[in-house]
């Protein structure tokens, strides 16, 4: 009502209006002044014309009286009746405040007869010429009267009425008292208003900030923010709320029912909440603790949300009618995010576990996977034992491959990264013996391969990415039956701002690899799990560690990419989503043979605490032409590095006691600077080895490794490098 | 106990109540100069109001109450007859108060009632001037002043008398009264030879008479209280010069004028109000006449009608109003229209008496005539040398 009278009334218009009054105040007081007077003008004329008409009817009748009796001519007679008719008009003008004065012409002179003043002896001047029967302005005894000659010819007089001028000057008086006192009130009224007015406008200008920061408060929130009256209509609610109701910013949501656009069923099951919930509020666990509810949009979305009810404590400030405040956030992604850190940190709890078996392993195959390249150098071509000690280097090598799996589970992919187009591994792997073996295995599965063009390159270890492959391949085949379909395909996509934020990925170019097949998909309550190690549902007899998935799913997570997966009766779809990066691709290293990797006698210095990797380096090293030395702990191969120079240190990462290899590294290029090293490691890449190799280390080795491959390195660091 | 004690204080509650309502009387108030120059006019007033609160507590009150006249003497002078009106209002609690003796204690007193708001029966003044002043609260009983003479002068019109001395003293009354007779004998076109206005109080009427002497006239009006028209009568006897015509307000309506001037008052003139005359059909008058003389031993002049008169009319008031309440009595005393001893009651707007005509009196063998108005003449004027 204020707000509403406050624009009405703006300043402008109030002076506009004030105006307007001051101009018809100042009209309809000249009016009625003039009224006034000519009410006076009238009143006195009437009244003296009435007063004159009743005197000459008292002369009249008393002239009426003496003629009846014949005594008209007697002056005696005459005078004594004057008398009495003069009686009657002083006693008729005294009742009607008037004052009379006779005058009787005698030869054209007035003179006085009757003054019904108490001190007359004064005479209106030319009392003859003046007119007869009109209202007149006359000053008797300095003092202004209305006046008006009535004559009575019969006795020659001359009948003045005589009214006191000022007699109406009271009504005037009143009249400009009236308009001075309402000019008064004018003008406080419009100084009431004036402050009415800048106090509203002030309370209203507070009211409008105090509404603004109020909206900006609740628009700036995440949470979504509805209040409701008692009726259950919607009288507030801010973006976020039509955010997670999925409301158009142009949709009318105020006024509305909060049924008509809110639909919440209880997470724990029971009935959704409906109108009489809302509007009585007893289904509702009002007072701000956390109700899971299954929301329903506009787009038909199901959405987790977290809802809170409160209800206000009334006040001035609260509408009069009761009113509930609802409270909401989306948990959708907050719990998807829940379920993922809890993979992640059962992820993390099995590859700590894994991990530290993956070391000892490591170590203790090195021995069988390191020597038997050894003991074939030293053996006869033809000899029996060749055999043998192939099977022996083959099981080892495959210990070594699970051992590698069990890496990657434990601390990620965290191998040397090349950028590659993802089509040439996809092309490379599919040529593989490994892969062509496979295929060989599964006939009756037709592999179908779709590669989308000029894909691009992606920043990766292609060792993992090929064991993804590998894995997504190997469940295809084996989630098909009889005969069926294995597709893999390659395609780029530009992913967006909300799918990013859907799929938890920064938006930008992927390159996406998938595999899928048409066999009989997997089970809702299984589809959880498929990512946790060492989980499988395959048939005995038939491949797998539980490992396969969870290499995969770790390897995505180290390439900052992600596997979406989509099953149903139709088959299973892998997609392996890779951030696209710009460059140029690198070309693969050829492998060697040995015999190319012999050096000349350059000085190498091993430092690892377990004898058996420090007596396989040292073999492999002198078979190899190098003139190798071997010390147990980063401190002696400090010493000996400060007394002697070396061309190249074999470093071993993880050494207990004493410091690691990092350190170890730190100090030896303390004392020589530019000194070159290769690191080696039963881990996967860590962090440590991360710093080392920045620190200038020139190469990474993980262990076991063969001769070809140590010899590899050595060359690259010694020679090519 | 506490049962008890409650009727005890009920008891005794409803006995001061009885004794109250019992208590309950009209009281009246007036001031008059029961000492002084106005002794004489103001003791018979007092006399009629005594009559009449017997009268009208034999007769059963006013409304069921008895009426109590609170009488006090102002001594003849005004500052006096202001503080009790004052006294009698505000200290006496009267109901209602009646009007002092004389005009000019009445103007005096005017402005007291007014603003207490107590109207008030002027039963001893007629100045007109006491009306001309705006009160509201002064109801005439007598004819105005300007028209005492006024029979007396068309009289002498008639009996073609027409050369006038006015002497007259200046109190309210005498000078309303003579500027009166001038005005109205100038509309009879006769002929005022001097008009001699003296202060009250005035002892050397010897001068006044010779200067009236001076101017010879047929007919000498003298107006004022009782002992200016005594004075000049004596004055004139003093010089030996007399009138043909003598005129006195007052003083010729008091049978004392004829016990001090005897034969010689003899075809003096003068004005009453009422008249103790059988002929006056007013109701209650001639009784009232003879229950006052048989009471005081003495007859009552218009003075003392006009006072038992105001005593009826407030009465009639009381009793048409139907309550006390002063506001009430006040309407209905400008609108009352009523009989009284001493004739017809009504005033016009301004509170003036309209119904009232004088009458003139002479002096014929020893006793007060009738002379004017004629239709209730009782002897016929006679003129000195004439009879």
């Amino acid at each position: 009502m204020n707000g509403r009278l406050s624009t009405i009334l703006s300043e402008k218009n109030f002076f506009y209006m004030l105006i307007l009054f001051v101009v018809i105040g100042i009209g309809l007081f000249v009016f009625v002044q003039s009224s006034v007077n000519t009410f006076k003008t009238d009143n006195i004329r009437k009244n003296m014309q009435w007063m004159g008409n009743s005197i000459k009817y008292f002369c009249s009748s008393g002239y009426d009286q003496l003629a009846k009796v014949g005594y008209d001519e007697d002056q005696i007679q005459v005078i004594l009746k004057q008398a009495d008719v003069l009686e009657m008009v002083e006693d008729f003008a005294r009742n009607n405040d008037f004052r009379v004065e006779v005058y009787e012409l005698t030869d054209t002179v007035p003179l006085v007869l009757f003054s019904s003043f108490s001190s007359s002896g004064e005479m209106v001047e030319d009392v003859v010429e003046l007119p007869l029967f009109q209202v007149l302005e006359v000053e008797v005894e300095k003092q202004k009267y209305n006046g008006f000659i009535v004559p009575f010819e019969a006795w020659s007089w001359r009948v003045m009425l005589l009214r006191d001028a000022k007699s109406y000057d009271n009504l005037l008086v009143k009249l400009r008292g009236f308009y001075l006192a309402l000019g008064l009130l004018v003008v406080m009224l419009v100084i009431v208003v004036m402050l009415f007015l800048r106090q509203s406008r002030k309370a209203s200008r507070i009211l409008q900030i105090e509404q603004q920061k109020l909206q900006a408060t609740l628009d700036s929130l995440s949470e979504g923010v509805m209040v409701i009256d008692s009726e259950g209509q919607v009288i507030q609610i801010n973006p976020s709320a039509k955010d997670i109701l999925g409301v158009c910013e142009n949709d009318v949501c105020l006024g509305v029912h909060i049924s008509e656009i809110l639909s919440l069923k209880p997470l724990a099951g029971g009935a959704p909440l409906d109108r009489q919930d809302f509007e009585e509020g007893g289904g509702l666990h009002i007072g701000g603790q956390s109700n899971e509810y299954v929301l329903v949009n506009r787009q038909d979305e199901e959405k987790l949300v977290d809802v809170r009810f409160t209800r206000p404590t009334p006040d001035s400030r609260m509408p009069s009618r009761e009113a509930l405040v609802l409270s909401f956030d989306d948990i959708t992604q907050h719990r998807k995010i829940e379920r993922k850190l809890q993979q992640a940190q059962k992820m993390e709890v099995v590859g700590l576990m894994a991990g530290g078996v993956a070391h000892d392993l490591n170590n203790i195959l090195s021995g069988i996977v390191s020597y038997p390249d050894l003991i074939l150098l030293k053996l006869e071509k033809d000899s029996e034992l060749r055999k043998l000690v192939e099977a022996i280097k083959q099981s080892g090598e495959r210990a070594a491959a699970v051992v590698a799996d069990l890496l990657t589970v434990a601390r990620g992919a965290a191998s040397k990264r090349e950028t590659l187009l993802l089509n040439t591994l996809i092309e490379e792997y599919l040529q593989s013996p490994e892969c062509l073996k496979l295929q060989k295995q599964h006939k009756d599965v037709t592999v179908k391969v779709r590669l989308a063009p000029k894909l691009g390159q992606i920043s990766c270890s292609p060792v993992h990415i090929k064991k993804c492959l590998f894995n997504l391949i190997l469940n295809a085949f084996e989630a098909i039956e009889n005969t069926g379909v294995c597709t893999i395909l390659s395609k780029k996509e530009i992913v967006g701002k909300q799918q990013a934020e859907r799929l938890h990925l920064t938006p930008g170019d992927y390159a996406i690899m998938a595999v899928s097949d048409n066999g009989s998909g997997i089970a809702g309550d299984h589809i959880g799990h498929i990512f946790d190690p060492f989980y499988t549902k395959k048939k005995m007899g038939r491949s797998g560690t539980g490992l396969g998935l969870s290499v995969v799913w770790n390897t995505m997570q180290d390439h900052q990419g992600i596997v979406v997966v989509k099953s149903g009766i139709g088959g299973t779809a892998f997609e392996l989503y890779f951030p696209a990066v710009s460059g140029y691709p690198v070309k693969q290293k050829e492998v060697q043979s040995h015999a190319n990797l012999n050096g000349s006698g350059e000085r190498i210095l091993i430092v690892d605490d377990d004898p058996l990797q420090r007596d396989i380096a040292t073999d492999f090293l002198v078979e190899l032409k190098y003139e190798a030395e071997s010390v147990s702990s980063g401190e002696e191969a400090i010493e000996r590095v400060d007394e002697e120079s070396f061309d190249l240190i074999v470093l071993d990462m993880i050494m207990d006691p004493g410091m690691n290899g990092r350190k170890t590294f730190e100090k030896i290029l303390e004392v020589c600077p530019g000194q070159k090293a290769i690191i080696v490691s039963g881990y996967s890449e860590s962090e440590d080895v991360t710093e080392t190799l920045a620190l200038g280390a020139g190469g990474f080795l993980k262990k076991p490794y063969s001769l070809s491959q140590l010899g590899i390195s050595v060359q690259e660091l010694l020679i090519v490098s | 106990m506490l049962r008890i004690i409650f009727q005890l204080l009920l008891g005794a509650l409803l006995m001061f109540n009885s004794i109250g309502y019992a208590a309950e009387i009209i009281k009246i108030g007036v001031s008059l100069g029961l000492t002084g120059g106005y002794a004489l006019t103001s003791n018979k007033q007092k006399k009629a109001y005594e009559l009449f609160e017997d009268d009208i507590n034999s007769g059963g009150g006013v409304l069921g109450r008895s009426v109590k006249f609170i009488i006090l003497d102002n001594k003849s002078h005004k500052e006096t007859a202001i503080a009790q009106y004052r006294q009698l209002i505000i200290d006496n609690k009267v109901d209602f108060v009646i009007g002092p003796y004389t005009s000019g204690l009445t103007l005096a007193i005017a402005p007291v009632v007014e603003d207490l708001g107590y109207p008030t029966l002027a039963a001893g003044a007629a100045a007109d001037v006491i009306w001309q002043k705006g009160y509201t609260n002064i109801f005439g009983m007598w004819t105005p002043a300007s028209r005492y003479v006024l029979g007396f002068l068309k009289l002498m019109t008639f009996h073609k008398r027409n050369r006038i001395v006015i002497v007259t003293g200046d109190g309210a009354f005498a000078k309303g009264l003579a500027i009166g007779a001038r005005k109205w004998a100038k509309a009879l076109r006769l002929e005022v030879l001097d008009f001699i206005s003296f202060p009250e109080g005035t002892d050397d009427f010897i001068k006044i008479a010779e200067r009236v002497r001076a101017s010879n006239p047929n007919i000498l009006i003298c107006t004022g209280h009782y002992y200016i028209g005594a004075s000049m009568k004596r004055a004139l006897l003093k010089i030996g010069w007399q009138p043909q015509v003598f005129y006195a307000t007052v003083s010729p309506t008091f049978q004392k004028y004829f016990e001090d001037f005897g034969e010689l008052s003899e075809f003096d003139f003068s004005t009453a109000i009422w008249e103790p005359h059988p002929k006056l059909k007013y109701p209650g008058s001639y009784e009232f006449a003879q229950r006052y003389t048989k009471r005081f031993g003495e007859p009552p002049t218009y003075h003392a009608a006009s006072a038992y008169a105001a005593g009826e009319v407030l009465k009639k008031a009381i009793e048409e109003a139907g309550t006390l309440n002063r506001d009430v009595i006040k309407k209905t005393l400008q609108n009352l229209n009523t009989m009284s001893i001493i004739g017809r009651y009504a005033v016009d707007r301004t509170g003036i008496q309209i119904k009232r005509f004088p009458l003139i009196v002479q002096w014929q063998k020893g006793k007060k005539e009738i002379v004017w108005p004629l239709e209730l003449q009782t002897q016929k004027v006679k003129f000195k040398g004439l009879e």
